[in-house]
């Protein structure tokens, strides 16, 4: 398999003009700095490079002693002690490279040949906890949005050669680095010719973030579902890869795009694996359950008080109709105002600066949501009804998906309005359609359907490790499988089993 | 005629999608149907009636398989390509007549059970949307809704025979055989209706990989829901006596009021909701049949059939009254039995021969 490792992007200015007399160019911008090493006039060295982006500590320490002797750029290029030192004549890399903090090293102001020496101030935050996707137990270590350290975490946890890393460059302004990680023998090559492809195809101004990427790359970019999961955590990442998963990488952002998914693995939480195998999966099951909790709830709630309360018998309904005695509204509005309110609040409880964002929470939760009730604007069974659905939103492990599980419910409130039970199943059965026709990378996303065997051992369940034989085998990986221990049989426990 | 392989599904779906083709709204109601016919010795019509279509499975397999194609492939061989087609149309606008008796059947369900002032054309549209939404992503997801439809109501089936077997009585069904041959015949013929669907094997066959080795799938899939009428039919013949059934239009809806817990009640509002999901995927694989059907008979896209005949469909939905629904009944039943268990077994003697002809010759 052949890749493109560089792809070239389409230069924004291919004026050539412009590219002979760089210096000029570039000269215009205010802290780009052109100046001489030493008043002599004999034999100076001309030095070139942006203020704000380079290194000041390495530009005295380690490359300006080294010019008080006059030496030719080839000597030079072997004395300094940097790791990244270019020699080249081609206008069009000097000025690539001198716009990432290189140092333009020049005989004479009118050379063509030039000396780039990476001299980069490259500043970024310390590798820290996650915060988005939070475990009790396991590695709390989270990427930053530095593409080398990130690639670094991997490669400390995966130290094998047949980590293969496949570098790009996306953005027609922003020239992001983008990495394209898999483990070679192990990923499908087709998935990741269809990767490198579809990036490279991507024609944007700037790409800041990897979730700009994802959804450039995705298979159906109408759907509400997101067919990759981003994720801040580094063993998700390293285990994925590990199956014969594709991480793409971006420069600039903590958040890494794991490929290709399919559904249930949104209720995966590296978590599960942490505890014992019934347990971990008394938790997915939780999760799923969640995901229709949180859909129907108020669904159910406005077609059932508005078309089928008999539906409810009557003990149950006294309670229902006693709640809303005092309620003016038809259930419908009644459950989109109090859906939307909350919604407020977590949106707002997103926006605010932190240190508010906890106490206005309190405010907006409960005062907000007991002073309504008191006011006889919604039922109270309705506001526990509403909690429980939003606090089930949050049970997934992916971020993106709970997202996507608060939208639903609003279609499903209109719907069940409007048709009432009928409805509601008619929008679940639309979803599952939906599902159905969905893939990611070309691999089937509702994970149900055809049936893998391999499916059971970790997807839908979690058996225990002895168990869980094979790597996922709608990934199609070329090493299918997984490498678990051949325990010895242990020494009988007991005397019963001797 | 070759299908690529990206669309072709597993042999082991051929279960679902025969059991998806058999069960639609005729077991909501054919209880009664049946009972009229041949009393309480019905259920076993239901056995000998799955036997008969064990049969006919068995046809239709060595017909396809002799022509390795579809029946449009098999017509053309033996009638050459204008009246081959012309034959070929008779079945696509039986599956498509197929699928108004059956969404009209639906409709008439949700209206007198659940809504009985909303029109039937928006409810028309809304399970068609559904459907188009379905055939338009392919075959593939025709059958993963017909594997979800499997799933999802067998659960519900679970919990609606658990009930009122707990109020059975079983000397209902006794003494056994005591009813004539002629009666029996009757309800042999008015059982086989109801498991009447497993003809979209004539258009599906090329779709499955390695078609050949799909004949036990289906063969079970057959088993399965004859096993499923005849329970069904028991446990209505144990819960109702003879002169109650005569009066239950939908027997398997009345059973469902039986259903009581302590936070549920009227457990018919929710198995009719969910009733859309058996209902629209059964339409999903009528329409995707007749119009694959129809796609290669005039060489136009299958995406114009589909439109065309979903418009029609909701226009008859809105404009038919009692009394066309009832000759249209009878037309489509009248169409299954002459179709598929008279013109099918005769064009398999036929192809045979012809193939036997060429061979020597």
């Amino acid at each position: 398999m052949k890749l493109k490792a560089n792809l070239p992007g389409k230069e924004a200015n291919s004026n050539n003009n412009d590219e002979q007399n760089w210096l000029q160019r570039l000269a215009k911008s205010n802290d780009f700095v052109h100046e001489q090493t030493s008043l002599k006039e004999e034999d100076p060295y001309w030095l070139s490079y942006y203020r704000t982006l380079i290194s000041s500590d390495i530009l005295h320490q380690d490359v300006l002693p080294y010019m008080q002797e006059q030496l030719s750029l080839q000597e030079l290029k072997r004395n300094i002690p940097v790791e990244v030192i270019i020699f080249t004549k081609d206008p069009k890399e000097i000025i690539q490279n001198l716009m990432r903090g290189f140092l333009a090293l020049q005989k004479h102001e009118d050379d063509e040949e030039c000396l780039l020496i990476n001299i980069a101030n490259s500043k970024f935050r310390d590798v820290s906890i996650t915060t988005l996707e939070s475990s009790a137990l396991g590695p709390q270590v989270g990427f930053i949005e530095e593409l080398d350290i990130n690639i670094n975490l991997i490669r400390k946890r995966l130290p094998v050669p047949e980590l293969l890393v496949i570098e790009m460059k996306v953005g027609e302004l922003s020239k992001t680095n983008v990495a394209v990680l898999y483990m070679d023998g192990i990923a499908d090559p087709e998935n990741i010719n269809t990767v490198v492809q579809r990036i490279g195809d991507v024609q944007y101004d700037h790409i800041q973030d990897s979730s700009y990427l994802s959804s450039m790359i995705e298979d159906n970019s109408n759907s509400l579902f997101p067919q990759s999961i981003s994720t801040e955590r580094v063993d998700r990442v390293a285990a994925g890869l590990t199956e014969g998963k594709i991480i793409i990488a971006v420069d600039g952002s903590p958040n890494l795009v794991i490929l290709p998914v399919t559904l249930f693995e949104s209720f995966i939480a590296m978590e599960d694996y942490s505890y014992s195998w019934i347990i971990g999966n008394f938790f997915r099951v939780l999760r799923f359950s969640a995901l229709f909790i949180s859909t129907m709830l108020s669904p159910m709630y406005v077609a059932i008080m508005t078309y089928h309360y008999e539906l409810i018998p009557a003990p149950l309904l006294e309670t229902l109709v006693g709640s809303r005695a005092s309620v003016p509204f038809p259930p419908f509005l009644e459950a989109l105002f109090l859906e939307i309110m909350i919604e407020m609040v977590k949106e707002a409880g997103i926006r605010l600066p932190f240190k508010i964002g906890q106490s206005l929470g309190v405010v907006g939760g409960i005062v907000i949501g007991q002073a309504v009730v008191e006011a006889g604007l919604t039922s109270n069974v309705l506001l526990i009804l509403v909690g429980l659905g939003t606090l089930a939103s949050y049970t997934s492990p992916v971020y993106k998906f709970s997202n996507t599980v608060r939208f639903i419910k609003f279609p499903v409130i209109i719907l069940s309005q409007w048709f009432g039970l009928f409805g509601v199943f008619w929008a679940v059965h639309f979803t599952s359609i939906h599902l159905l026709r969905l893939t990611s990378l070309g691999r089937p996303y509702l994970s149900m359907y055809p049936i893998r065997t391999t499916s059971f051992q970790d997807l839908w369940f979690r058996l225990p490790f002895s168990k869980q034989k094979d790597n996922p085998s709608t990934l199609r990986p070329q090493k299918i499988r997984k490498t678990t221990g051949n325990r010895k049989k242990p020494e009988p426990l007991n005397d019963f089993y001797e | 005629m070759e299908v690529d392989k990206r669309h072709q599904v597993s042999p082991y779906f051929a279960f679902f999608i025969i059991y998806n083709s058999q069960v639609g709204v005729g077991i909501l109601g054919f209880q009664r149907t049946i009972a009229a016919k041949a009393g309480y010795d019905a259920w076993l019509c239901v056995l000998v009636a799955g036997c008969i279509v064990q049969v006919f499975i068995w046809m239709m397999y060595q017909l396809l398989s002799k022509a390795d194609g579809d029946i449009i492939d098999v017509h053309s061989q033996v009638f050459g390509n204008f009246l081959g087609n012309v034959m070929s149309f008779t079945i696509m606008m039986y599956y498509w007549l197929a699928s108004v008796s059956v969404v009209l059947s639906f409709i008439e369900i949700i209206q007198v059970w659940m809504f009985p002032t909303l029109p039937a054309w928006i409810l028309c549209l809304m399970i068609f949307g559904l459907v188009y939404y379905c055939v338009s992503g392919g075959f593939r997801v025709v059958v993963g809704v017909s594997f979800l439809s499997f799933l999802v109501p067998q659960l519900m089936f679970i919990v609606l025979y658990l009930f009122p077997l707990q109020a059975a009585h079983f000397s209902n069904l006794l003494p056994i055989m005591n009813h004539s041959f002629r009666e029996l015949l009757d309800g042999i013929k008015s059982s086989m209706y109801t498991l009447a669907g497993t003809e979209t094997l004539l258009m599906f066959y090329p779709f499955i990989r390695d078609a050949k080795s799909s004949k036990k799938f289906a063969h079970l899939g057959v088993l399965f829901t004859t096993l499923l009428y005849t329970l069904s039919s028991i446990v209505s013949f144990t819960f109702y006596s003879e002169s109650q059934l005569n009066q239950t239009i939908w027997p398997e809806l009345s059973l469902t009021k039986v259903i009581r817990l302590s936070y549920l009640e009227r457990f018919e509002y929710i198995f009719i909701s969910m009733y859309l999901i058996i209902v629209s995927s059964l339409l999903s694989l009528l329409l995707w049949s007749s119009t694959r059907g129809l796609k290669k008979i005039f060489k136009k896209k299958q995406k114009y059939f589909l439109i065309v005949l979903i418009l029609l469909s909701v226009v008859t939905s809105q404009i038919i009254n009692e009394e066309i629904k009832g000759v249209l009944d009878k037309i489509v039943t009248q169409m299954n039995l002459w179709i598929f268990y008279g013109y099918i077994p005769v064009l398999l003697i036929i192809f045979t021969l012809i193939k036997r002809g060429k061979q020597n010759g």
